[in-house]
């Protein structure tokens, strides 16, 4: 395969002046072609779409006008905006999983003000699944490329000790894979697992997994919709380069008090929601806990009497619609997973977000958001020692201020236009030894760094068959005084660089900064009556990297920010796809194919030492990375019968000076073949049954050649130096759960029964294989598989409501 | 694996216990591919009183469990940086043995620098190596105990043992600490290798000039207590910072595969080929000044 080289690009300087100048040009390209006069004949009708049952406000509601497929989608808040001649209309609301509304408007002479309430599908169990595209073209171009899925689905999808799990869903989409079972995070189109975007409430979230990455932290029960971006990714969201996944809490019930929760095997889940100000906002508190300690103390032995094992979470969220124009939310997160006996590690993550939903008029709508986020860790040999022990603390905190604006510019254009500041601050070690109560501390210096975007761009109807969506952002990133950094010798390839002492210290102003122009391009389109044309290109960027050499993520990773030494990665990804609906039996079919190249990706010299070494970026090497594949999903989402199937073909490679012999190899999350089957079968009104089966081609790992004695032990030797030459075994698994909604539940509520059966057949699918001396002989070698879960996992859940 | 202190400051080791809770691990058959034959040489020269020894063999495919094929041919010399050639002789086992005129004579001394020659057939090899300082064992201490969540194996009860020793002033000594119990070298496990960088962890967590660190102090249990009566002998080596490496090579990467194990890569080594189209030799030449402390627990 020959390798596209592309020239970087990397601005030293941010230029106000080119950037207020692309942005007039924007203004002017997409709004200078409309005269003034087809403004004045023209009127808007506005408002937000909310669920009836809760008053939640709904995300990607299609709103079309007299059933053509002019018309739009409400915003991530719940917003749309139609502007028209003047006249009478039937508005269409559709949104899956709720019976579609129609509404007569008259336009004349003044901003019409239509708010809307849907009511739920008669039956839950219909719902679908996933969303690849929406009922019609007007959309827009975006929804095109985002996987939706619903809290709904995930809690009846077959679970892992039967706890409903954002993450285990999403790894059933297309494109997305993880480096083993129970590894933290996820892998979009061979990128690492720190490029993709977690966001909750627009707050990203550094450590996705409790408990080593068998759970993501978020509560299902407070999650009100996520999406996920591989793709097509607008201009509004940045700062990691393979995926944005979008996750929105529910806001609260503002019709009643409402009580929710569940027992499962490892945590037990309650959630509190209550109406505000006279049903004018809401609130909603969830929380999770596991409670395997509390369970296994008993029959701890003694010297085990002192081990902490839990992990929580708490989400909490408010919203008060002030007035028709003003609506202000605060939500929150905070979770924490504690493990300890003798010596004790934690970690957690922290959200705070404000944000204010302002509708200046019909067409300009904005949301101002204010977040603050923390990550940390903390390790400590002995709680219980003073005068001898081991210490270690890191952290990364984020404050942002993101204004984004909507402005429903005319018929067919919708600009979106922001920008965002972010102001880092970083820990990433600081460790303490004392022995024989000698105290040495190690502090690895605090970095303080900055970004700065800014973006514009246009989702543009032309036609009932072509829809574009285009827009660039640039982002600024400066590391910030007082500080310093380190230069490092220049060394061979794949040697690690010896630092040059001492380091350059600055008391003032900036150390250094690096500037990126981020374009980004889609289009739809329709050239069948039922089956679209997508194309798309996109550029991202990524300030922020996490050092992990070792198979799976692990919550001591450190997050270190761009310097000097560290070039920001950035990828650029081709895109094109078909969409094709077939009416009979109501199933969607879409291929898409990607090319991504991935810039400055990270990779380690022999020996790293990526812990609490002031002197890492010595340690660390760059090179490129390409990925490549085709995506197939077929889905069926009419009829009592639901689910999808999807089959991606892809390879992940890097190629890194110094390792691999220079050339390529594929990378540890690198699966040939991926299907993934998922479906939902209603038995009767209160019975449904839902299957998953899962077949992953196996992970590439490095295995020795050989063996050679040393000093009584036999050790493992790679002829040639290669990574990644041998493939594990193909994994697969069958999962199944069945839902039995009771006929009578505590409170005169609802409750229902989840049992699932996780790897219902018992495969022992392999996490990693490996060498090693056999237990009682350093001399004798054996390889061995490890299984994460190694048996059939069965699970009883216990969900009310009320 | 175990969570012992020495190989968990990784804290990996940790997480790899907790998460390895619910993992299992088989033994299965598994085809790998073939690698050359390499020269293999084993040396670690002390400078203790008595005969030294170097051992030749060569590698075999990784899962071929016969003893590895001794590599008597070959003439073995080490010259120290005063230009006193040590001249080894092979053994039919493929170890090459240097005999001191007298019994007390010792090859290594503190300060020199050694450089291994090799000549097999047609193929040169050359690894150099310095013997450092190293300072004295003060003591062992000892006290009665329970065993906790760290020992693993062993009595339930017995001695939890540290030794003192302080590191000299001054960055860059590296040590080995080798263990016997009742004679024997505490070596289950390539994990077990224990090691201090100026007293403390790692390079990067350079303590200097202290006493060792409480986590090295202990290391010497590895992941037991003693019993009553056992016979504790501790041998401070200090070795070379390239040493420090390929030993660091040998602990963490002589066994691998868990999730939070890095990324497989060849050992470091320093054993150069002298001539070219010879396929490199593995192993290690090092050097190290041995003090020792030996007690008998009650």
């Amino acid at each position: 395969m020959k390798y596209v080289s592309y020239r970087t690009n990397h601005l030293r300087v941010c230029r106000p002046g080119r950037l207020l100048a692309l942005s007039g040009f924007f203004l002017f390209f997409f709004g200078g072609h409309c005269p003034a006069a087809c403004a004045q004949n023209r009127q808007t009708v506005s408002g937000y779409v909310r669920d009836l049952a809760n008053g939640e406000v709904l995300i990607g509601v299609t709103v079309s006008v007299d059933h053509r497929t002019v018309g739009t989608v409400t915003n991530n808040y719940g917003f749309y905006s139609l502007n028209l001649p003047p006249g009478t209309y039937t508005l269409r609301f559709s949104f899956v999983g709720f019976t579609s509304r129609e509404l007569a408007v008259t336009l004349g002479e003044t901003p019409v003000r239509q708010n809307v309430e849907l009511s739920a599908a008669a039956t839950q169990l219909q719902e679908v699944s996933v969303r690849a595209l929406p009922d019609s073209a007007s959309a827009g171009v975006s929804a095109l490329w985002t996987n939706a899925l619903k809290s709904q689905t995930i809690r009846q999808m077959p679970a892992l000790f039967g706890e409903a799990d954002v993450i285990r869903s999403i790894q059933l989409l297309p494109g997305i894979t993880t480096v083993g079972e129970g590894a933290s995070g996820f892998n979009v189109r061979g990128g690492n697992v720190d490029q993709n975007l977690i966001l909750l409430d627009e707050a990203p979230v550094y450590n996705s997994a409790h408990l080593f990455g068998f759970f993501f932290i978020f509560n299902p029960d407070a999650v009100k919709d996520i999406r996920l971006m591989k793709g097509g990714i607008p201009v509004s969201y940045g700062g990691r380069i393979s995926s944005i996944l979008d996750v929105r809490l529910k806001e609260g019930n503002s019709r009643k008090q409402s009580v929710s929760g569940g027992i499962g095997s490892i945590f037990s889940r309650l959630t509190y929601e209550q109406p505000l100000a006279g049903g004018r906002g809401s609130f909603i508190v969830a929380a999770r806990r596991s409670y395997l300690d509390i369970l296994a103390r008993p029959f701890l032995r003694e010297e085990l009497s002192g081990s902490r094992f839990y992990f929580y979470d708490l989400t909490a969220k408010a919203n008060l619609r002030v007035n028709a124009a003003n609506t202000l939310y605060l939500s929150g997160y905070l979770g924490r997973d504690v493990f300890g006996a003798g010596f004790g590690l934690n970690w957690g993550n922290a959200t705070a977000t404000a944000r204010w939903n302002r509708v200046f008029n019909e067409k300009l709508f904005l949301n101002l958001t204010l977040y603050k986020t923390a990550y940390d860790y903390g390790f400590n040999s002995d709680a219980q020692k003073q005068q001898d022990g081991f210490r270690w603390q890191s952290n990364i905190d984020t404050h942002s201020l993101k204004p984004d604006f909507t402005y429903y510019l005319m018929p067919g254009h919708t600009l979106s236009f922001g920008g965002q500041y972010i102001r880092y601050n970083t820990t990433p070690g600081r460790a303490s030894i004392t022995s024989n109560q000698d105290e040495k501390i190690y502090l690895l210096e605090r970095q303080i760094a900055d970004e700065l975007a800014f973006y514009v761009g246009n989702e543009h109807v032309v036609n009932e068959r072509l829809s574009l969506s285009y827009g660039i952002r640039y982002s600024l990133f400066r590391n910030r005084a007082p500080g310093s950094y380190y230069q490092f010798e220049p060394a061979g390839p794949g040697q690690r660089r010896p630092v040059i002492l001492p380091a350059v210290q600055q008391q003032s102003g900036i150390l250094h900064q690096y500037g990126n122009w981020e374009p980004r391009f889609t289009g739809s389109w329709k050239l069948l009556d039922k089956g679209s044309l997508k194309l798309g290109y996109q550029r991202m960027v990524q300030y922020l990297h996490l050092l992990s050499n070792t198979a799976a993520a692990s919550p001591v990773d450190v997050w270190r920010l761009s310097s000097p030494n560290l070039r920001p990665q950035r990828s650029d990804q081709f895109t094109a796809g078909w969409v094709q609906q077939i009416e009979p039996g109501g199933y969607e079919v879409s291929l898409e194919g990607y090319y991504k190249l991935l810039h400055n990706q990270i990779d380690y010299v022999k020996g790293a030492n990526l812990l609490l070494n002031p002197y890492v970026e010595g340690d660390l090497l760059a090179g490129k990375g390409r990925a490549y594949g085709v995506e197939a999903l077929v889905r069926k989402q009419k009829g009592r019968f639901t689910g999808w199937l999807s089959y991606t073909l892809s390879r992940t490679e890097r190629r890194i000076a110094g390792l691999n012999n220079d050339r390529w190899f594929v990378s540890r999350f690198d699966r040939t073949h991926v299907l993934n089957v998922v479906t939902q079968y209603p038995f009767s009104k209160r019975v449904s049954g839902s299957a998953t089966f899962t077949l992953t081609s196996g992970a590439p790992v490095t295995l020795p050649t050989s063996r050679w004695e040393w000093a009584g032990w036999a050790l493992p030797y790679q002829e040639g130096d290669r990574r990644n030459t041998a493939r594990m075994p193909p994994t697969h698994r069958l999962d199944l759960s069945l839902t039995w909604q009771t006929k009578k539940a505590p409170f005169h509520g609802r409750g229902e029964w989840v049992a699932s059966l996780y790897n219902a057949y018992n495969r022992r699918n392999a996490f990693s294989v490996y060498t090693r001396q056999t237990e009682n002989d350093n001399l004798q070698t054996e390889a061995v598989r490890f299984s994460v879960i190694g048996s059939v996992v069965p699970a009883l859940t216990y969900n009310f409501n009320f | 694996m175990r969570v012992t202190w020495q190989s968990s400051f990784s804290l990996l080791a940790c997480l790899s216990v907790v998460a390895g809770l619910a993992g299992c691990q088989d033994v299965i058959d598994l085809t790998l591919p073939k690698g050359d034959k390499h020269l293999v040489v084993e040396a670690w020269l002390t400078d203790q009183p008595g005969p030294q020894a170097i051992r030749l063999t060569e590698s075999a495919d990784y899962l071929d469990n016969s003893p590895a094929i001794p590599l008597p041919d070959a003439e073995v010399t080490v010259e120290d940086d005063r230009g006193t050639r040590y001249r080894f002789v092979a053994q039919p086992d493929g170890w090459y043995v240097w005999q001191p005129a007298a019994p007390a004579d010792t090859l290594g001394r503190i300060g020199r620098a050694y450089t291994l020659r090799i000549h097999r057939g047609a193929m040169y090899y050359e690894a150099t190596s310095s013997l450092r300082r190293v300072p004295a064992v003060d003591s062992i201490t000892y006290v009665y105990k329970k065993a906790g969540i760290e020992q693993t194996e062993g009595p339930r009860e017995g001695y939890l043992a540290q030794f003192y020793a302080r590191d000299f002033v001054g960055i860059g000594d590296c040590y080995w600490i080798k263990v016997f119990r009742n004679g024997r070298l505490y070596n289950d496990d390539t994990g077990d290798v224990i090691l201090s960088y100026d007293g403390g962890l790692s390079p990067s967590l350079a303590v200097d000039g202290l006493t060792f660190a409480e986590p090295i102090r202990q290391a010497i249990n590895v992941n037991k207590l003693f019993s009553p009566k056992d016979t504790l002998l501790v041998e401070l080596h200090s070795i070379t910072p390239e040493a420090y490496d390929f030993l660091a090579w040998v602990r963490t990467e002589g066994t691998q595969g868990g999730l939070f194990d890095p990324i497989p890569t060849n050992p470091p080594g320093n054993i150069r080929s002298l001539t070219s189209n010879t396929p490199p030799a593995l192993g290690f030449f090092g050097t190290a000044s041995v003090r020792k402390k030996r007690i008998v627990l009650p």
